[in-house]
């Protein structure tokens, strides 16, 4: 029973956060049939299965909410921007109803059913204006459905409707030279765009002539702009131009009307993974020869290697052929039929189980090492065959199981699109938020870890980033703002940018509230990330207004903990008056890595392989020695590098020759200098005792093959330190990690790896 | 088509047809014909019998080097056919004030 229970609670979850965002889209555009079915559909879900549990506060409420979707759905009330606003509240109020029965209550608690009353009648009050004044017009279009599909049926009758309804195109055409001695008239065949329409208005322009010695009398240089009424469609229009598609540059810009019905058309397409393109030309808002012509572009860019391959979506918008919300809806449908199909392979899991699978696989891991070792000792050849095989079996295993735990972070994204309305609605700023890379992946607890940090600065960029529009609009900028998510895989890690079009930061502000502080001295010279950096100093501030929501302006240095905690690292790009990006870098996986192992004295260290550049042989010269320098000439370039030895406190002396492991975290490159390079090693995470948990420099801990314990060396936080120490005094030998006493001290046993 | 005949002080005459095909042969004398106008410029088009896209951008050129040197420019007795192609494209407003309505100036 339990496990039903789990598994309603899970689905309603997810029913609820498909209804949200169904919602936030119903709030932007005049929604479809489609998406107004979706919402009640997933009401009248959860009443469903809450009442075969017997949850009757969960019943009666939606059962409310489930009458007005009725009513939306059957066009008996108006989707205004009040009911959306309304349909949201209550579907935050079925959300705190859910998370109370998975609490072990019933919805019945006092405060719950208070609130639900109140909703009710707000409901009951929107109905009751909405029969009377919101009903459907007697000469609204009905589409009567008699066999075949309901989709395509719709959609034939949307097309007639809008193919005997006129209204302005506009037609940009530029031609090449050449044009005119080909035997081509432009204004012969602007003329003929009369035949389908009305041509209202034509502008020639001519900011193409020459000067009058470069005047080449016989090419063309004007180009047209065109106003045409007509109810033909976009094909029709393209047609008028067949004989010079391919000497001109043409556009053709459906009216204001057409946008939506191509919006809706879009939307009553019948369900499946339909194509991009062939979704446009089904709606008619682009050509077959135009979606040619963009999937040649891409082909082309592709081929030339020289940039990254755009989709074809920005293509059709670029080459203004088809208008962003257009492509916007198309994307929207497609991803919809993604997630229908990928949801129909799915099966769910509970996720404890992948943690003791993950956890097997890594005691398996360990096993296997020292297979391995006892087989290269017994030198027997058969043995060692079958040991290796078994270790790249076993490797394949474990990148299987991890990708088990791998999700996209999209679902995490959608969120914040209602942190970002009700915050700007509540601070009375318009701002939008724009999402990409929503199907990059990382590991199911990263996911979860990184959605208290992320919120704080999805938060601060609309709070403090983002100007309020009348200071926009002074500025010359789109009085809506925007804040961009966007993620991304780099070099073994995932970086999560939240990025707004706002004021940007003030060095100057930073500085002067960081003197204020006592955070830094005058005179302190300082790069501008080191600026930035000083905002995730405990206390500090930039904003001048403290408001309830947009926090106080600190726990930037909780959020940099938090994020640090998970192997990351974050940092600010931001430019004064354009805008800031925050952006975070976290590793794939906190459970098991490629490692590197070397050795200092007898201490065996691991350097996660994904910081790893190169290795470098290095024998001090006396100058070296003398001058105690921590930099090297590394072919031309100074590299600055960190002796482990001396990090650690390692006290036996090193070997005549040294070596040094070059590694890149970020833009920043160091060397790390070690006595001896063991080679890669598949490298199980296990947390380190709490009582060795404040030392900087080690993020955890791995056992080997031989049964012996590895540290793993904390690249990220030596580099940070390696900076400070450049720019400031030496920290106290005492705050480093003493490396032998942590090995003395066994790791935690009663840890299951992981920390899950 | 035949050559620009510069009927009066400052008024050039073009007939037959001004276009792609008669450009090159009238566009350097019609362009000498404009620079020796000191005040004013107008080509007289009665007589023009065909008039197309290469015909319209010749005008556009010639009225910016007028305005470029400080003289009037404009399109004296439009025949019918440069007319409509000079209204339908937006450009009624090369024809001189004294011939927009379509009635010749007595």
């Amino acid at each position: 029973m339990d496990h039903i229970l789990s598994t309603f609670i899970a689905e309603a979850r997810e029913l609820l956060d498909s209804m949200e965002a169904d919602l936030l889209a119903m709030e932007s555009e005049p929604p479809s049939k489609e998406i107004v079915g979706a919402v009640f559909r997933a009401a009248h879900t959860i009443k469903g299965s809450a009442g075969m549990f017997g949850f009757e506060a969960v019943v009666s409420f939606t059962h409310v909410v489930e009458t007005l979707l009725d009513r939306v759905r059957s066009g008996e009330q108006s989707p205004s921007r009040p009911i959306v606003s309304l349909l949201l509240d209550c579907q935050d109020q079925m959300r705190s109803l859910i998370e109370a029965v998975a609490a072990g209550g019933d919805g019945m608690e006092a405060s719950l059913a208070a609130r639900s009353s109140v909703l009710v009648e707000r409901l009951k009050s929107a109905m009751g204006e909405g029969t009377t004044a919101l009903v459907t017009p007697s000469g609204t279009a009905s589409v009567v459905l008699q066999g075949g599909s309901p989709a395509s049926t719709a959609i034939a009758d949307d097309q007639v409707a809008s193919t005997t309804q006129s209204a302005t195109w506009h037609i940009s055409v530029r031609y090449r030279p050449d044009v005119l001695q080909r035997g081509c008239d432009p204004l012969v065949i602007a003329r003929y765009l009369g035949s389908i329409g009305e041509v209202k208005a034509v502008r020639i322009v001519d900011d193409a002539l020459p000067p009058a010695r470069e005047f080449n009398p016989t090419a063309c240089y004007l180009g047209f702009e065109i106003s045409l009424d007509s109810a033909a469609d976009k094909e029709q229009i393209e047609a008028a131009f067949e004989f010079v598609r391919d000497d001109c540059t043409l556009t053709i810009l459906p009216p204001r009307s057409r946008i939506s019905d191509y919006v809706r058309l879009i939307h009553d397409l019948p369900e499946g993974n339909v194509k991009l393109g062939e979704m446009l030309v089904q709606c008619g808002s682009l050509t077959r020869e135009e979606l040619q012509r963009a999937l040649r572009h891409q082909a082309e860019t592709a081929a030339s290697g020289t940039a990254p391959v755009p989709a074809l979506g920005e293509v059709l918008i670029q080459q203004k052929v088809v208008q962003a919300p257009v492509v916007e809806a198309a994307l929207e449908k497609q991803n919809r039929a993604k997630k229908a199909e990928s949801e129909k392979r799915s099966l769910r899991v509970d996720a404890s189980k992948l943690d003791h699978l993950i956890d097997s696989i890594g005691e398996l891991i360990i096993a296997g090492a020292a297979t391995q070792q006892l087989a290269t000792r017994a030198r027997m050849t058969e043995l060692n065959e079958a040991a290796s095989l078994m270790s790249r079996l076993v490797e394949q295993v474990r990148d299987q199981a991890m990708n088990l735990r791998m999700v996209e972070i999209g679902p995490s994204f959608t969120r914040f699109q209602r942190v970002v309305r009700d915050l700007s609605n509540e601070l009375g700023k318009d701002i939008k938020l724009r999402i990409s890379g929503a199907d990059t992946e990382l590991d199911k607890i990263l996911v979860e870890q990184i959605s208290d940090p992320l919120t704080h600065l999805v938060r601060n960029a609309v709070g403090h980033g983002i100007e309020p529009s009348s200071v926009r609009i002074a500025k010359g900028k789109d009085p809506q703002g925007t804040v961009h998510l966007n993620a991304y895989h780099d070099s073994g890690s995932v970086v999560i940018e939240v990025s707004d079009d706002g004021g940007g930061l003030s060095k100057e502000r930073i500085i002067a509230k960081a003197l204020s502080k006592g955070l830094i001295t005058e005179g302190q010279e300082l790069t501008d990330r080191e600026v930035y950096d000083l905002i995730f100093e405990p206390g500090f501030s930039t904003a001048e207004k403290v408001t309830s929501l947009s926090g106080r302006g600190v726990g930037m240095d909780v959020v940099r903990r938090n994020i640090t905690d998970l192997r990351g690292t974050i940092e600010f790009d931001s430019i004064e008056g354009q805008g800031t990006t925050m952006r975070i870098r976290l590793p794939l996986t906190l459970a098991i890595i490629d490692g590197f192992l070397v050795y200092v004295g007898r201490s065996a260290l691991v350097i996660p392989l994904d910081v790893v550049e190169e290795c470098v042989e290095w024998e001090p010269s006396e100058e070296d020695l003398k001058s105690g320098n921590h930099y090297m000439d590394l072919r031309g370039t100074a590299l600055p590098f960190i002796r482990l030895r001396e990090m650690f406190c390692i006290e036996d002396s090193p070997p005549a020759r040294e070596s040094l492991v070059v590694v890149r975290c970020g833009e920043r490159r160091a060397g790390l200098m070690v006595d001896k390079l063991q080679g890669e090693m598949q490298t199980v995470i296990k947390p380190l005792a709490p009582m060795f948990s404040h030392l900087r420099g080690i993020s955890g801990s791995t056992i080997l093959g031989d049964g012996s314990i590895a540290l793993i060396v904390d690249v990220p936080t030596l580099i940070e330190q390696m900076r400070h120490q450049a720019s400031m005094p030496p920290r106290p030998r005492k705050e480093r990690a003493p490396v032998e006493s942590a090995l003395a001290a066994p790791v935690d046993a009663g840890q299951p790896g992981p920390a899950f | 088509m035949s050559d620009p005949v510069p009927a009066d002080e400052g008024l050039i005459l073009l007939s037959g047809g001004v276009t792609v095909a008669t450009a090159e042969a009238f566009w350097p004398s019609t362009l000498a014909a404009v620079r020796t106008c000191s005040r004013e410029a107008f080509i007289d088009m009665e007589q023009v019998t065909a008039f197309d896209t290469a015909g319209l951008q010749m005008l556009l050129m010639l009225r910016r080097l007028a305005i470029a040197s400080g003289i009037a420019f404009g399109v004296w007795r439009p025949s019918p056919v440069v007319r409509e192609a000079l209204q339908f494209s937006g450009l009624g407003d090369l024809i001189a004030p004294e011939f927009q309505s379509g009635e010749p100036a007595a």
